[in-house]
C-alpha cells in the first residue's frame, strides 16, 4: 500500500484519468436517476390528473345529445338505486342534462324548451367554442347550474318571457289517460341571457327539471350523461364493469353479445375517451425506454472501459507485475494490490460523481463499480496467468 | 545453500513447434564458490538459470534447493527467502527511489519499517552507495549503480542463492569489475551460492568455476 501512495504521487495521471472517468459515469447515472425518477413522477401524475371522459351515446358512439334513456341509466353512475352492478365508484364530475317542453309560458302557448342542465358543457349549443356567451346578472355564475334554486337563462332578447318581475313562469302537461291529465306549474327567477345558442330554449339546473318531471309523474328521460374517471388507475376494472350495463361504440352499431340477457337491440354504448391518457402515456414510457436503454449502455461501457482501462495499465506495467513476481510476490497478492489502486481511484470518483445526487441511485452506482471491478480483474487474471520465464523472455 | 540439477530439460511451447531449451543437464552447486555460465545466444544459459529461480519447472528432472525440489518448495516463497536473481536491464522499479527499490523485498517480509531502513542503509553502504543516493530515482542513475542497487536489493532480501544473467552486459569495463567483484566477495565471504550466467571472458576468469553450455547441455 506504501508503495501504491507513492506511486500516485509521482505519476498521478492515470489515477487521475480513472478518477474522472469514474466521476463521470457516476454523474451520468445519478442524472439518468434523476430524470428517470421524474418522469416517473410526471408519469404518475398524468395518470392523477388527465381527465379520462366517458359519455353514453347510441351504439355507433355518434348520437349523444338526444339519448331519451330512461333514469335507470342515471341511476347507475349515481348509485341512487339499488341495482346490481354500479358505476358511481368510478366515476365524478357527472353532467347530465334533461329537457320538457313546456305547455306554456306565462300563460300563453310556448313551444318552448326547458333544458335542465348540471354544467354549461352539457349542451353543446351553451358552450364559448360554439359561438355562446352568458351574461349573467350581479351575484350569478355558472356554479348555479349544479345547484337546487329556482333559477334560469333565457336568450338575450326574448323580453316575452320575463313575466314583468324577472321571472319566467312554466307550465307543464303530462296525459296519463283519456281522463286523467296531470299538471304542475313553476316560476324561476332569470338570473342570465345569452347570446347565440337555440332562441327557443331556456336553461336551468337539472334538479328543477327532475323535479318536474317527478311532479307530472313522468319517468325521467335522459339527453346526455357524462362524467369524469375518478381513478385513472382503475380504466380497465372500469372497461370491465361497464361491460354488464353498456356495450362498447362500433362503427356499424350493430347487436353484440351483451352481458346475462343475450343478443339485445338495447341501444345504448359508453364511450371512454382515454386518447389523451394514452398519447401522453405513451409519450412518456418511451421517455421512459429510452432512459433506461441509455442507463444498460452506461453500464456496458463501464465493463467495456472496466477491461480496457484495466488492460492497457497493466501492460502497460507488466514488467511490474514480473518484477513483483520475481521478487517473490503471490499472485493472489499482485492481484489485490492492483484491484485496491484501482478501485481506490473508482471509489473516490463514485465519491465525488455520487455526491451530485446525494447517493440517491446507490445500487445503481454499486453496479457501476462491481462491472468496472469484473472487466479489471479479468484484465489481470489474462496476466497474472502468464508464464512468468515465458513473460521474462518476451520482456528481453 | 546449495542447489542441484537433476537430469534437467526444459521445451518451450511454441505456437508451431517445441523447442527443447535444456537438454538433460545435472551439476550440483555448492556454497561459497562463484560459478560462470557461458555460451552462445540461445544455448539455454538463461532458460537454465530461470528454472533455477523457480520461474517454471522444468519439464524433466528436477531442481533441488536447499534439499527440497523446486516442484515442493511454494515457489513464491523460495524467490522471497531462497534464490534471488540479478537481470541485465536491473530490473527496478521505475517510480520508486533507490532506497525505496532495496527496501522493496523487506516490504514482502513484513520486516519492521525502522528496522528495514537501517538494513537498507547497510547493504547500500556495502555494494558502495552514499546515502546522497537514497532519494534518487533509477532514470537518474548510471548503468553500474542501477546494477548495485539491485545487488544491495538481493542482499536486503538475504538469499543464500544469487543467481545473475548477464549482470555486467551494459557496462563498462571498470564497472563490469566491480560488480563480479561485489558479486564473488558475496561467495567468497558471505557463503553465497553466486550463479553468473555470461557471454563476457573476463567475468568468467574472476569465477571460481566455468561451465560451458551448447544446444542446451553442458559441453
Amino acid at each position: 500500500m506504501f508503495f501504491t501512495i507513492k506511486r500516485f504521487k509521482r505519476a498521478p495521471l492515470p489515477a487521475v484519468a480513472v478518477l474522472l472517468f469514474s466521476a463521470v459515469i457516476s454523474v451520468i447515472i445519478c442524472a439518468l436517476h434523476a430524470s428517470n425518477e421524474a418522469e416517473m413522477r410526471n408519469y404518475e401524475e398524468v395518470y392523477r390528473t388527465v381527465p379520462v371522459e366517458v359519455s353514453v351515446t347510441g351504439l355507433t358512439g355518434t348520437k349523444s345529445n338526444d339519448l331519451e334513456a330512461p333514469e335507470w341509466v342515471l341511476d347507475i353512475f349515481t348509485g341512487e338505486k339499488n341495482l346490481p352492478v354500479l358505476l358511481d365508484g368510478y366515476v365524478k364530475d357527472i353532467q347530465v342534462m334533461s329537457s320538457h317542453i313546456a305547455y306554456s309560458v306565462n300563460g300563453t302557448d310556448s313551444g318552448v324548451i326547458l333544458h335542465g342542465i348540471t354544467s354549461r358543457s352539457c349542451d353543446q349549443l351553451l358552450r364559448p367554442e360554439n359561438g355562446c356567451d352568458i351574461l349573467w346578472f350581479e351575484g350569478y355564475d355558472e356554479t348555479v347550474f349544479g345547484g337546487e334554486e329556482m333559477i334560469c337563462i333565457i336568450p338575450e332578447g326574448k323580453s316575452a318571457l320575463d313575466n314583468g318581475n324577472g321571472e319566467v313562469v312554466l307550465n307543464f302537461k303530462h296525459t296519463v289517460s283519456q281522463t286523467e291529465i296531470n299538471e304542475f306549474q313553476c316560476t324561476l327567477k332569470i338570473v342570465g341571457t345569452y347570446i347565440g345558442g337555440d332562441k327557443s330554449s331556456i336553461y336551468c339546473p337539472f334538479t328543477v327539471v327532475d323535479r318536474i318531471y317527478g311532479a307530472l309523474g313522468e319517468g325521467l328521460i335522459i339527453d346526455t350523461l357524462s362524467a369524469t374517471l375518478a381513478d385513472n388507475e382503475r380504466l380497465q376494472e372500469f372497461r370491465n364493469i361497464m361491460k354488464y350495463w353498456f356495450l362498447e361504440p362500433t362503427p356499424l352499431g350493430q347487436q353484440v353479445y351483451w352481458g346475462r340477457m343475450g343478443y339485445s337491440y338495447y341501444p345504448y354504448a359508453l364511450d371512454i375517451d382515454d386518447s389523451i391518457l394514452q398519447k401522453t402515456a405513451d409519450i412518456l414510457q418511451n421517455s421512459i425506454r429510452i432512459n433506461r436503454i441509455c442507463t444498460a449502455i452506461i453500464f456496458v461501457i463501464s465493463a467495456v472501459a472496466g477491461f480496457l482501462i484495466g488492460f492497457l495499465m497493466i501492460r502497460n506495467r507488466k514488467r511490474d507485475i514480473a518484477l513483483m513476481r520475481i521478487l517473490g510476490k503471490s499472485n493472489v497478492a499482485v492481484y489485490w494490490s492492483f484491484v485496491l489502486e484501482q478501485m481506490s481511484c473508482i471509489i473516490l470518483g463514485i465519491i465525488a460523481g455520487g455526491a451530485y445526487n446525494l447517493w440517491r441511485p446507490i445500487n445503481r452506482i454499486a453496479i457501476f463499480a462491481m462491472i468496472y471491478y469484473i472487466g479489471l480483474s479479468a484484465a489481470l487474471a489474462i496476466f497474472l496467468r502468464k508464464n512468468l520465464l515465458t513473460t521474462i523472455k518476451e520482456d528481453e | 545453500m546449495s542447489i542441484s540439477l537433476k537430469n534437467v530439460s526444459y521445451n518451450y511451447k511454441g505456437k508451431y513447434q517445441t523447442v527443447r531449451a535444456v537438454d538433460g543437464v545435472s551439476y550440483d552447486f555448492e556454497a561459497g564458490k562463484c560459478y560462470a555460465i557461458i555460451g552462445k545466444s540461445g544455448s539455454g544459459k538463461t532458460t537454465l538459470l530461470s528454472l533455477m529461480a523457480g520461474l517454471d519447472l522444468p519439464t524433466e528432472g528436477e531442481i533441488i534447493v536447499d534439499g527440497k525440489s523446486t516442484k515442493d518448495w511454494d515457489r513464491n516463497r523460495m524467490r522471497r527467502e531462497a534464490v534471488s536473481v540479478i537481470y541485465q536491464n536491473y530490473n527496478l522499479f521505475p517510480l520508486l527511489t533507490v532506497q525505496e527499490n532495496i527496501q522493496y523485498p523487506l516490504d514482502l517480509k513484513k520486516v519492521p519499517k525502522k528496522e528495514a531502513e537501517a538494513l537498507g542503509r547497510k547493504v547500500r553502504e556495502r555494494v558502495d552507495l552514499s546515502e546522497n543516493y537514497d532519494k534518487r530515482m533509477p532514470a537518474h542513475l548510471s548503468g553500474g549503480e542501477q546494477q548495485r542497487v539491485a545487488i544491495a536489493r538481493t542482499l536486503a532480501q538475504g538469499c543464500k542463492i544469487i543467481l545473475a544473467d548477464e549482470p555486467t552486459g551494459n557496462l563498462d569495463s571498470t564497472n563490469t569489475r566491480n560488480i563480479v567483484d561485489i558479486l564473488c566477495t558475496l561467495a567468497h565471504d558471505d557463503g553465497c551460492t553466486v550463479i553468473i550466467v555470461t557471454h563476457d571472458p573476463s567475468v568468467a576468469e574472476q569465477a571460481d568455476t566455468v561451465l560451458q553450455m551448447k544446444d542446451g547441455a553442458w559441453i
